[in-house]
């Protein structure tokens, strides 16, 4: 039998079923591996005891015969997700004492469904980055290294905890949230599956807001079939968050067992001949439409003319919002909280936030102060809700003549920690195939597609219409199946 | 280009504060990052109806009902700093004197 670390949930399922090892063995094999590679940095709150505990429930519910859909499978959850009696910090000193009296809906489906959480993974603070190196609780280290080259990699961000947890086999499934790529950039980075459902699938119900209108709980995993039995578990409506959709949830598990012969697949070919994108990703899109042709997919061109302002309207909207959910911090009811004697108010929320936010967070609030600011609010605010307009159009417009699109996941492989760029912006360029579909709301996948020259996995995007995750995670499956002798290990796991 | 009298500005309706050289950079990164959305002045949206939501369907609304009961021990529970105890027993939040 294979470690059991390295099992797939569904095969660890049937394990548990079959009573070939016990919840508490599976739980115990991976907090020894998130012990031996402690050094990477992915737990900002580890619950180890939790899990013991956790997981010797699930072997009772095996013996009785009542085992939920995920009972006893360990998974890792982004600190972004307020878990009820644990530490939830989004990564940032604002929060860094902050014990949530109440539990993220996410979290709470999945743990209903039995999963057995390990602890709290780190992120970019507030999920305000692409690399994890802007957390409060330090860097992540990606499992992963170039061919002949020591040094340290980003595991992408801003889910970096959740990506590194589950591409070195320290959790089987990690919750991510997705703001602009936040699940799908390090998925690409470290050979995982990440997803994100459709704006309003998941209840956004205790999780700490970025972007109200773009945020969107995502999971990352090792294979698509495992991202469609977590997804499953985590959405579904509710009342307690205005924009949750009222809509059953799908069945989406076959998805991945189902053939993409016929279905019409889009290229956006105009997107290919941007000089910025590494040959190697070109390679990956071209070798994954032959993959789609094989499969008897029909391939299609199609123009998404609005998509290169895609980039420019994201960093107003996003840093907009975000100024006005961070104002919240005040360190007066919950959080960090600094005084010095004699202050007035004004002074204190400026000493409490100055000295609670890092850079990144700071400059995000401070562009979308000025972007809302009552001299630029037309120029900026208004007119990039209103090419939100136009790029979500041309989705439209495209999904008319197909059913997925498919386009890389990053323009580049994962980069080194001590590479981070002096030009925001240059950070910023990361997620740009990411952003367009973001900002219409659509599902999308990143599926691992094949390994640069220098052994680092790349990702390949599928986005699907408005609400079909199924056919999301049919096309990325057929991807998957077509890359089965490609091996997206870390070297050394 | 935004000046370092504007980030002064921003930073004060921020309720942030930064030090000389603090200004200065932020200057240079907000006007690099302003450069990059100015590409938004190439496309004339006029006639275009803005994009608040991506949820086609209308808000739902609740009924405005209690269902909770007393959680103010709850609500105090995450209050910190020199404070937090006194917070706590009175079931206020404290702050320095707004009132003159």
């Amino acid at each position: 039998m294979k470690e059991l670390i390295k099992l797939n949930i569904s095969d660890a399922l049937a394990g548990l079923n079959n009573k070939d090892f016990t919840a508490s063995e599976l739980n115990n094999a991976h907090i020894d591996q998130a012990i031996k590679y402690k050094h990477l940095n992915v737990f900002i709150t580890e619950t180890f005891d939790r899990a013991v505990a956790q997981a010797k429930i699930a072997d009772e519910n095996y013996l009785k015969g009542q085992a939920r859909s995920l009972e006893g499978i360990p998974v890792s959850v982004k600190d972004l997700f307020c878990t009820k009696g644990v530490r939830s910090t989004s990564a940032s000193k604002a929060l860094y004492n902050f014990i949530p009296t109440y539990e993220s809906k996410v979290s709470a489906n999945i743990a209903e469904q039995g999963a057995v959480m390990l602890g709290k993974v780190n992120m970019d603070e507030f999920a305000m980055g692409s690399s994890n190196l802007t957390s409060y609780f330090g860097k992540v280290i990606s499992p992963w290294k170039a061919l002949n080259d020591p040094k340290e990699l980003v595991p992408g961000g801003s889910s970096g905890g959740s990506s590194a947890a589950v591409s070195a086999y320290i959790a089987m499934a990690a919750l991510g949230s997705d703001t602009g790529g936040s699940v799908r950039q390090p998925a690409a980075y470290t050979g995982t599956v990440g997803i994100k459902p459709t704006y309003g699938r998941c209840s956004r119900w205790g999780m700490i807001a970025f972007a109200s209108s773009l945020d969107q709980a995502g999971v990352l995993t090792r294979t698509t079939e495992d991202a469609a039995l977590m997804l499953e578990a985590m959405m579904g409506w509710d009342e307690r968050d205005s924009t949750s959709l009222n809509l059953p949830v799908p069945e989406l598990r076959s998805a991945t067992k189902g053939s993409v012969k016929g279905m019409k697949v889009g290229v956006p070919t105009e997107l290919m001949r941007n000089a910025n994108i590494d040959p190697e990703i070109i390679k990956m899109w071209q070798n994954s439409i032959e993959i789609m042709k094989a499969e008897g997919a029909e391939i299609i061109n199609i123009e998404l003319p609005h998509s290169k302002h895609a980039l420019a309207t994201y960093y107003v909207i996003a840093p907009a919002e975000a100024s006005s959910n961070l104002a919240r911090y005040d360190g007066i009811r919950y959080g960090n909280r600094e005084e010095v004697e004699g202050m007035n108010i004004d002074e204190m929320y400026e000493l409490n936030r100055s000295a609670s936010f890092g850079d990144e967070v700071k400059r995000r609030i401070m562009i979308g102060t000025y972007v809302l600011s009552s001299a630029f609010m037309d120029a900026y605010y208004l007119k990039a809700q209103k090419m939100r307009r136009l790029i979500s159009n041309d989705f439209k417009m495209a999904f008319e003549n197909v059913d997925v699109i498919m386009l890389p996941s990053a323009p580049t492989a994962a980069f080194g920690i001590d590479d981070k760029p002096s030009n925001p912006v240059t950070m910023y360029l990361n997620d740009i195939f990411t952003i367009p579909p973001s900002l219409a709301g659509l599902p999308c996948i990143s599926v691992p597609a094949a390994l640069s020259s220098n052994g680092l996995p790349l990702g390949m995007q599928i986005v699907g219409r408005t609400l079909d995750e199924y056919n999301t995670l049919k096309a990325a499956a057929a991807i998957e199946r077509g890359c089965k002798n490609i091996n997206f290990v870390p070297r050394g796991f | 280009m935004i000046t370092n009298e504007e980030v002064q500005k921003i930073s004060r309706l921020a309720k942030l504060k930064f030090n000389d050289s603090q200004i200065s950079e932020l200057a240079t990164q907000l006007t690099n990052i302003m450069d990059m959305i100015d590409d938004l002045n190439e496309v004339d949206c006029k006639d275009v109806q803005p994009l608040t939501s991506v949820c086609d369907t209308k808000l739902l609304l609740r009924k405005d009902e209690v269902t909770q009961n007393d959680i103010s021990d709850e609500l105090f529970s995450n209050v910190s700093g020199k404070s937090a105890d006194l917070a706590r027993e009175i079931k206020c939040f404290i702050v320095p004197k707004v009132i003159e």
